[in-house]
């Protein structure tokens, strides 16, 4: 298992998700009761979708994203209120015959679909907290019907960011010992690269260390700012083509027009695995031009046209990170990773001069990089 | 509220036990020797300051399911918890008697590993039963675990004391004994103790039994402490004991470990792993 391709607005999940698994960069794909309909309409349905997927032999899961009901924006219910997933009003669970209904109703769809059991979870703010609380009563009645079901958290950065109280919450939650984890940052804006806070990465590599001692641990929306959690033991890591799929936010689930757009060709960043950073379409091409030993590099290889390639070739840089770190032991994967952070640091000034632009390397790396190296000194490595 | 003669009296009435003499007596609670149509039993009266019905009806649910342990390693519950006065103003209930010691009263000196050992696996035994009774026991010192004159360990004073108990530590609400208290007793909603923190008191009583000094020492000064539990501030046990083996200290470490959720779940899971050091 590598990388798990996150559900998207666009109509392209099944066709590209599979030309990834094709290339054994990704390994499953998630949908979405907000991006997927339950019925046939302007996109295939989950029952379509899964059955394709499948028939590639890419596992799916549908997450229920309960936790976005409680994202301050969330508005764009277009698909979402078409699945059975409440039995009184949308987002109730203040009992806990609620939250049973709630759970029994998620666990329904994801068998009539034939996907593994992924629990619904509530966002968190804070880990000590009466939503805590009601996060980790969900979770018990979840494992309590199905003790083999994947458990979720999801939380905001300050939530991750909360040290000792996050690890106290994490060890409440890891008594239900589940088969499997799906751990998510939800941060406001959809934007590139992330504002991973040091203490937020710190708190995530925490409890992917804690967690992946007995049971696998998922990073959904990873991508890249995820991989310091994969070098703390998590094993597969949510990705995409789109920012939305990139980055768990809560302006991916404000109100927005109907349609699916076009295939995603206003997203056209090249991945730099050299860099651990995205660069626009028009600052690849230039750097492409201009230096091309350095691009050829950093990528590593040819740049690449199109949004599908520079995706495939996305997941090709990821995959072989994670698999890279994956591969290793604790300390080996924590070293693996922190060296490729301060390789790309070096190289970030360069690019800059190239592009005639200042660097961001700062904004991609110091988050990632300064809260890998707490969770090290955490480890006494 | 200290547990005065009238609550005494109530209790021995309500219960049908004769006084023989005193145990111990602290705060709002009191320890009596008694006995029942010949058979000497422990008394145990917790005076409450004021009614707390929810907490009570847990209790009492908690004693019920204690009420079902026939374990080697944790003290047999006599008697159901029986509340004092409408409204309820204590509480009381029986336990059986145990010679022997208080474990605090055997850690003058520092153990062997093979002593350490011992008692931390029958300890683990008895509060594996507990946790899949769904109980955790949260107050885990010296002075709740004997050592009878037989040389066994047996938990003592399980579950009752963080429904009822008012006195000793009580940040985040959590009863407790300075020195012998997991990071968790400091937490809310769902940050408090669970199983793998009663872990975490078995590991402070090795540490103990081990050094003759505790893992986050209390010298009095009660907040100073707070602030290193915390931080969960531990001494590093190889400070102290350079003779243990690699695999010892690794679980005494473990055991002792800041986030719970690497520590062993819960006592079964740390008695095998201290069978696997064996």
């Amino acid at each position: 298992m590598t990388l798990v391709i996150e559900d998207t607005a666009r109509n392209t999940l099944v066709a590209w998700t599979i030309r990834a698994a094709e290339r054994g960069t990704a390994t499953g794909a998630v949908i979405s009761p907000f991006t997927t309909p339950v019925a046939d309409g302007p996109k295939p349905s989950a029952h379509e979708a899964v059955q394709r997927l499948q028939n590639e032999a890419v596992e799916v899961w549908l997450d229920p994203e309960t936790h976005a009901l409680q994202m301050p924006s969330v508005g764009d219910f277009r698909y979402y209120d078409d699945w059975p997933l409440w039995g009184g009003h949308r987002g109730a669970l203040s009992t806990a015959a609620e939250m049973r209904d709630h759970v029994e109703r998620v666990f329904t769809q994801q068998d009539q679909l034939g996907v593994p059991h992924l629990a619904p979870t509530i966002l968190g703010h804070s880990p000590q907290s009466q939503e805590s609380q009601a996060a980790l009563e969900l979770a018990q009645i979840a494992n309590d019907l199905d003790p083999e079901a994947r458990l979720a958290i999801v939380g905001d950065s300050a939530f991750w960011a909360s040290g000792v109280n996050l690890d106290a919450h994490i060890g409440a939650l890891a008594q239900l010992e589940p088969p499997s984890w799906s751990l998510t940052v939800v941060r406001s804006l959809t934007v590139l690269p992330v504002p991973a806070m040091v203490e937020e990465v710190h708190g995530l590599c925490r409890t992917a260390r804690a967690l992946s001692e007995d049971a696998d641990v998922h990073i959904s929306h990873g991508d890249l700012a995820g991989l310091p959690a994969v070098a703390a033991g998590a094993t597969t890591l949510g990705t995409g083509w789109d920012p939305r799929q990139k980055v768990a936010a809560y302006s991916s689930y404000e109100v927005r027009p109907t349609g699916g757009g076009g295939g995603g060709a206003w997203f056209e960043q090249a991945t730099y695995e050299g860099l651990l950073s995205l660069l626009t379409r028009n600052e690849a091409t230039l750097l492409d031009q201009q230096d091309n030993a350095l691009s050829t590099r950093l990528l590593p290889g040819a740049l690449l046209p199109g949004p599908r390639e520079k995706f495939l070739h996305h997941t090709d840089v990821l995959a072989r990170i994670v698999g890279d770190l994956t591969a290793a032991d604790y300390p080996a994967a924590y070293a693996n990773l922190l060296t490729r952070y301060t390789s790309a640091a070096a190289d970030w000034p360069r690019v800059a001069g190239v592009l005639g632009i200042a660097s961001r390397g700062t904004h991609w790396l110091s988050g990632p990089t300064d809260g890998l190296f707490h969770y090290g000194l955490t480890e006494g490595f | 509220m200290p547990v005065d003669q009238a609550l005494l009296d109530e209790a021995f009435a309500t219960l049908g036990v004769s006084d023989v003499r005193e145990l111990k007596t602290g705060g709002q609670k009191t320890v009596r020797l008694v006995d029942q149509g010949g058979t000497r039993l422990v008394m145990k009266v917790i005076a409450l300051e004021s009614g707390a019905p929810d907490a009570l009806k847990r209790a009492q649910r908690e004693v019920e399911l204690l009420q079902q342990i026939n374990h080697d390693h944790v003290v047999k519950v006599a008697s159901g918890l029986v509340e004092l006065g409408t409204p309820a103003h204590g509480v009381t209930w029986l336990e059986e008697y145990l010679d022997g010691n208080d474990l605090s009263d055997h850690l003058t000196s520092a153990w062997t590993w093979d002593a350490t050992q011992e008692m931390a696996l029958q300890v683990a035994d008895g509060l594996g039963a507990l946790h899949a009774a769904k109980v955790v026991h949260r107050d885990l010192s010296a002075n709740n675990v004997r050592r009878t004159t037989a040389g066994t360990y047996v938990v003592m004073d399980p579950g009752f004391a963080r429904h009822t108990l008012r006195s000793g530590i009580t940040v985040g609400g959590q009863p407790g004994t300075p020195g012998f208290l997991s990071p968790e007793h400091l937490g809310w909603y769902s940050g408090i103790p669970t199983p793998a923190s009663d872990v975490f008191c078995v590991g402070i009583l090795a540490f103990v039994a081990l050094t003759c000094q505790l893992p986050i020492p209390y010298t009095g000064d009660l907040s100073d402490y707070i602030d290193r539990l915390a931080r969960v501030e531990v001494t590093d046990i190889e400070t102290l004991r350079n003779d243990l083996s690699p695999s010892q200290l690794a679980l005494l470490r473990r055991m002792l470990h800041p986030q719970s959720a690497r520590r062993p779940r819960n006592g079964s899971r740390l008695k095998e792993a201290l069978e696997a050091i064996a």
